[in-house]
């Protein structure tokens, strides 16, 4: 009998004493900080290109620069809005940093009557690209609703995918820098 | 005219394609079947995909001379052969007007006649509550839930599939959609919309145009077939259908490659190029490589369950065969052994079907009312395979063959129910499914094993109420089970409650699950502790211990009940009945082997 | 002196009586029935009025028949056990896993009573960048009165009655009615002088919710201030942003019906709240919350989810649910106060261990008798 109230009276004693510790115990945080992991990015493809001035080139020609592959058409509207942003932000970073324009247009001349309205000089890492066969944008980027442009990195991964016009090209740097 | 015109849109997009005409196809979609899809929030292989859809369609997984995965392979490649192979369990078929069949299978197009033929029908029942169908309401509802996700199956692939003799599909079309709306823009202009004034080149560039657009537009909203993941490098990441790729612009250069194999493998099983389709097969291992998949292939394939029970069958036929020939003691130990090897080969196969979900589910095989019904079973068999091992009876093989029947026949009424879907999200966590949960369930089991040691207690105890010895050494066994009941019940739901107040803070809510399981354990203390105060007798603890099967299956299935609108309603009124019944039965056959045995008592002692 | 004898004997007698098994050959059968009845009842109860009637009671009404209900009935059977325990339980190696088993249940009982008696329990609502330290309760009401958004009095909606009159700051406000959960019609017209919204509306008492948390609080009092003009028939209503606002002596009085709310000595900030699907579905996978703990000088994040609360100076936090408002995610956190919620915890253990060792005894003797 007192065996039995003594162990009722020492398991409510440890009992009462846990929670009243429990109670002031000053808490441990659990931040442990989310790192995103970047190291298995896709490789972008390679491909022979030729530009609307005659020229040809290749995607790896511009290794170790910073990319943006987009992807746009004369005959598109959202394209022709977000196009001057394009150039602007081209002209604003002329180092290490190459936007390749592919068009779509079946006929170079509807390119050319486009450059030739837009009040803006091309500068020159801006590189205006005709795939009339869609063999880049549809066969190996699949890209099939424009506009579309593809963010790659300098050692040619694609960071980002961006579908569709973009409001914010030219604050681009500072969203950027966190996905390089 | 509205539904004619749907109706030609459908044909339409399926029309263009060369078809087999019979599913005489020598490709063998094995490997292919092992291929990832994203369903019901989990990557599994297409055979399981095409085994769950199947279902839910045929009520079978397979169909005669067509295996699931064959079955869906024809559907995604060939859909204009597909629309003709029935399919489709209608069991109303002739109240729609449709003639009677042997096995009640229907292809896609009868079940099309069928929802044209109820359009506005099922428009009005759309607003309605599922609540308030009539049981006629709601198979016709099924049937048109069955045709829409079979819609969108066939059209899964049209964007890949050949549409004319050179084998170009949709996407080689879309590259030149602009040029052709412009021609056809044109043509129209210049010819007016009279079909016979185009030329046979214009005629084909009309229909191109229109072709092309038809296929885009009734291709929109076909997310189902959730091949392609979104982002290739993460593991939990979305999966997208070839549509829906290309709908959404989330296509990237990876999914344009492996859309290429997909595209190259609709060629070679059009041409039925054996050798070709398994070098496309081959090649995808670039990209997916799970053994996982695989293993839920042959998981699918193996169907372990099927086996077990069928050991279990025979172990309870030998083991009632070696009572019977009681005179020839040799023939009798032989039969004894074989069914007990076959009892114990039996449960072996079960915890390897047990496992096996373990390892593709990655969660402990408790999470649904089919999951549990098969642990308990293979808690039970265990149970009786130790129990014959360590006392070297052969009752125990007995309750042990008989426990593996009941229980896996049982769990074929709730095949259904499983899909190896996901849980919800409290349901979610493998330390409270691997401690509560499990605790409890292995609980209903001991307790199952109880109630039918205790049927056949008061079985023998008609039979021969001389057996003194042997009838008291099962009344020990019973009532060691009947603690051990007391043992995983008790720490199980107090368990539960514990979890309760980890995700909620309530440690005891008085939820219709809970109580379910306080009922056991009450029960059971109730058992025991009358049986010390002398208030029941030894029958009377046989009696109350035979109805713990009838407290389990309400605490187990009933409380189910409660929860209504969760499953649908043919199958909760369903699960009622069968509470019902099996109650009713229960009181039956209790009574009646205790008045038997209380009859024989009273003479046996006279 | 003889009486006194006579009652003690008869005490020991009884308690000998309860320490036996045999009160529970009736009381068990008996919890059993209020427990399958109290289960069904939830359907058409609800939870909480069917807890109320058959278990959180002593006395359950089956039609106009009083019998005992789920509180005298477990309460028996613990002053049983207690008795048991404590008197007739002498340690023997036969009888361990008995009474191990019987302390476990003892002590699971005992948190039950403490569990009833202290724990408090609430919920906060957080919205996505904001910091809240105060406990709703989900069914107490208050009707505060505030002058410069500071609470000058505080009155228990429950405690209100028809006809009580407050003076506060020269204002006096006298209750017409009350309703625990209100419909908002036209004006029937027995009030006078309608002020407020009472000039387009009046409340009614409809029955209440079987969950009373989604009862809809009202209430209609007329008020006599200084200014003549303010002077009529109000109505006050749970969560209505236009509350009468009446002229004091010392200011404007604002009067609010609210839920009854605890303060706490530290804050809970919502940093973030995330609703994680299973991939290609809308099935949640899991609800999460981000959250910053500002006690004082000292702030630390928590993320806390279902099943993975935040314990804080005796204070528990569950993820409980998550609701969208004005485009921004709104967290919604259970909040306990439970000084019994280590009970269970020991008594499982207590439990397992004695039937595990009533299993093996059992099991042993049987082995020596059967040798």
């Amino acid at each position: 009998m007192k065996i039995n109230i003594f162990l009722l009276l020492v398991i409510l004693g440890v009992v009462a004493l846990w929670t009243s510790y429990s109670a002031t115990r000053s808490p441990q945080s659990d931040s442990s900080p989310k790192e995103e992991d970047t190291s298995h990015l896709m490789p972008a493809p390679d491909f022979t290109y030729s530009t609307v001035q005659g020229k040809t080139g290749n995607l790896r020609d511009h290794k170790g620069k910073t990319l943006l592959l987009h992807f746009w058409a004369s005959w598109c509207g959202p394209c022709l809005i977000e196009f001057p942003d394009l150039v602007e932000l081209a002209r604003k970073k002329p180092e290490n940093f190459v936007i390749l324009a592919v068009s779509t247009d079946k006929n170079l001349a509807d390119i050319n009557k486009f450059l030739a309205n837009l009040d803006k000089t091309i500068p020159e890492n801006f590189i205006v690209i005709q795939d009339g066969d869609k063999k880049i944008s549809q066969d190996l980027y699949q890209t099939i609703k424009l506009p579309e442009t593809y963010l790659i990195n300098p050692d040619q991964k694609i960071t980002e995918k961006r579908i569709g016009p973009q409001e914010n090209w030219l604050s681009l740097d500072n969203n950027n820098e966190t996905t390089e | 005219m509205k539904k004619i015109y749907f109706f030609i849109l459908i044909l339409l997009c399926f029309m263009p394609y060369p078809s087999h005409g019979s599913e005489g196809t020598k490709i063998n979609v094995g490997a292919w079947s092992s291929l990832p899809i994203l369903h019901e929030g989990r990557v599994k292989p297409l055979d399981s995909f095409a085994r769950v859809t199947l279902k839910s369609f045929a009520q079978t997984d397979s169909l005669r001379g067509l295996s699931a995965s064959e079955w869906l392979a024809l559907s995604v490649f060939d859909p204009a052969t597909a629309v003709y192979i029935p399919a489709f369990k209608i069991r109303d078929a002739e109240s729609y007007g449709l003639s009677k069949t042997k096995n009640r299978l229907y292809s896609y197009t009868d079940l099309g006649k069928i929802i044209r033929d109820n359009q506005d029908n099922i428009q009005k029942l759309i607003q309605i509550d599922e609540k308030e169908w009539a049981s006629s309401q709601f198979n016709l509802m099924s049937h048109y839930q069955h045709y829409i996700l079979y819609t969108q199956i066939l059209r899964s692939l049209t964007l890949i599939l050949p549409i004319n003799e050179e084998d170009h599909n949709f996407l080689d079309f879309k590259k030149r959609q602009k040029e052709l709306d412009q021609k056809t823009k044109s043509i129209i202009k210049n010819k007016g919309t009279d079909l016979e004034k185009y030329t046979d080149e214009e005629k084909e560039i009309a229909f191109l145009s229109y072709q092309i657009n038809v296929i885009e537009q009734s291709a929109n909203g076909n997310v189902l077939f959730r091949i392609i993941p979104e982002n290739w490098e993460q593991k939990q990441t979305n999966w997208l259908s070839p549509w829906d790729i290309i709908l959404s612009g989330k296509g990237s250069p990876k999914s344009a490659e492996y859309m290429k194999i997909w595209q190259q493998m609709a060629k070679t099983y059009h041409t039925d190029d054996v050798e070709q389709w398994s070098q496309t097969i081959e090649s995808t291992k670039t990209y997916f490589d799970n053994p996982k998949l695989r293993v839920e292939k042959y998981y699918n394939m193996l169907n372990l369950l099927h086996c077990a029970l069928i050991f279990y069958i025979f172990s309870f036929l030998f083991i009632v065969f070696s009572n019977l020939a009681n005179n020839k003691k040799r023939w009798r130990n032989n039969l004894e052994k074989i069914s007990f090897a076959l009892l114990i080969s039996g449960a072996i196969l079960q915890s390897i079907h047990i496992i096996l979900r373990i390892y593709i589910l990655e969660r402990p095989p408790v999470g649904t009312l089919y999951e549990s019904i098969l642990f308990v079973s293979l808690i039970c068999v265990l149970g009786f395979v130790y129990a014959a091992w360590k006392q070297k009876s052969k009752i125990g093989i007995l309750l042990g063959g008989l426990s593996g029947i009941l229980l896996l026949t049982t769990a074929q009424g709730f095949v259904s129910e499983d899909s190896m879907g996901t849980l919800v999200a409290v349901l979610n966590t493998n330390f409270w499914l691997g401690t509560h949960v499990l605790c409890i369930t292995i609980g209903y089991g001991t307790c199952l094993m109880a109630s039918l040691m205790a049927h056949y207690d008061l079985f023998m105890r008609w039979q021969h109420p001389e057996k003194g010895e042997a009838l008291n050494q099962s009344y020990q066994n019973l009532k060691t089970v009947v603690v051990l009941s007391l043992l995983f019940t008790t720490v199980g739901t107090i368990l539960g409650g514990i979890w309760a107040d980890q995700s909620w803070g309530r440690f005891w809510g008085w939820d219709p699950k809970e109580n379910g399981a306080l009922l056991i354990v009450l029960w059971l203390a109730w058992l025991l502790h009358s049986r010390v105060s002398q208030h029941l007798t030894k029958i009377g603890f046989i009696v109350g211990s035979a109805f713990l099967s009838v407290v389990v299956v309400l605490a187990w299935f009933g409380v189910n009940l409660l929860n209504v609108g969760l499953h649908s309603y043919g199958f909760i009124s369903g699960v009622a009945f069968a509470i019902a019944s099996f109650t009713i039965f229960e009181l039956a056959l209790i009574g009646g082997l205790w008045g038997l045995e209380n009859k024989k008592r009273t003479i046996y002692e006279n | 002196m003889r009486f006194w004898q006579k009652s003690r004997h008869n005490i020991i007698e009884l308690s000998h009586y309860l320490a036996k098994p045999h009160l529970l050959f009736y009381a068990l059968p008996w919890l059993m029935v209020l427990l399958i009845l109290g289960t069904i009842a939830q359907k058409d109860l609800g939870v909480y009025v069917a807890t109320e009637k058959y278990f959180n009671s002593f006395i359950t009404w089956m039609g106009p028949i009083p019998t005992p209900g789920g509180l005298s009935t477990i309460g028996l059977i613990f002053i049983a056990l207690t008795i048991k325990f404590i008197f007739f339980s002498p340690w023997q190696w036969k009888k361990s896993g008995t009474i191990l088993t019987h302390l476990g249940v003892l002590l699971l009982l005992i948190g039950g009573i403490i569990t009833a008696l202290t724990s408090k329990e609430g919920f906060m609502i957080i919205p996505e960048g904001q910091e809240i330290n105060k406990i709703s309760d989900y069914r107490a009401r208050v009707l505060n009165f505030y002058q410069d958004e500071q609470i000058i009095k505080t009155v228990s909606f429950r405690d209100l009655k028809i006809d009580q009159v407050f003076e506060i700051d020269n204002i006096k406000i006298k209750i017409l009615m009350t309703c625990d959960n209100c419909d908002a019609q036209a004006p029937s017209g027995q009030y006078d002088n309608l002020q407020g919204l009472a000039v387009n509306m009046e409340l009614f008492s409809i029955p209440e919710e079987k969950n009373s948390e989604v009862n809809f609080s009202g209430l209609i009092l007329s008020a006599e201030t200084g200014k003549t003009a303010q002077n009529g028939t109000y109505i006050v209503m749970e969560d209505i942003p236009k509350n009468p606002i009446l002229k004091g002596d010392s200011g404007n009085i604002e009067i609010k019906l609210e839920r009854a709310k605890t303060p706490l000595v530290f804050g809970i900030h919502l940093k973030d709240f995330r609703k994680i699907d299973y991939p290609g579905t809308n099935k949640a996978r899991e609800f999460e919350s981000d959250l910053l703990v500002q006690d004082g000088d000292l702030e630390w994040p928590v993320t806390i989810s279902m099943n993975q609360p935040l314990r804080y100076k005796g204070y528990t936090f569950y993820q409980s649910s998550f609701d969208t408002r004005e485009d921004k995610e709104v967290t919604v956190l259970n909040v306990v106060e439970n000084k019994g919620r280590i009970f269970p915890y020991i008594s499982t253990l207590i439990i397992f261990a004695g039937l595990l060792l009533h299993s093996i005894i059992r099991l042993q003797s049987y082995k020596d008798k059967a040798i």
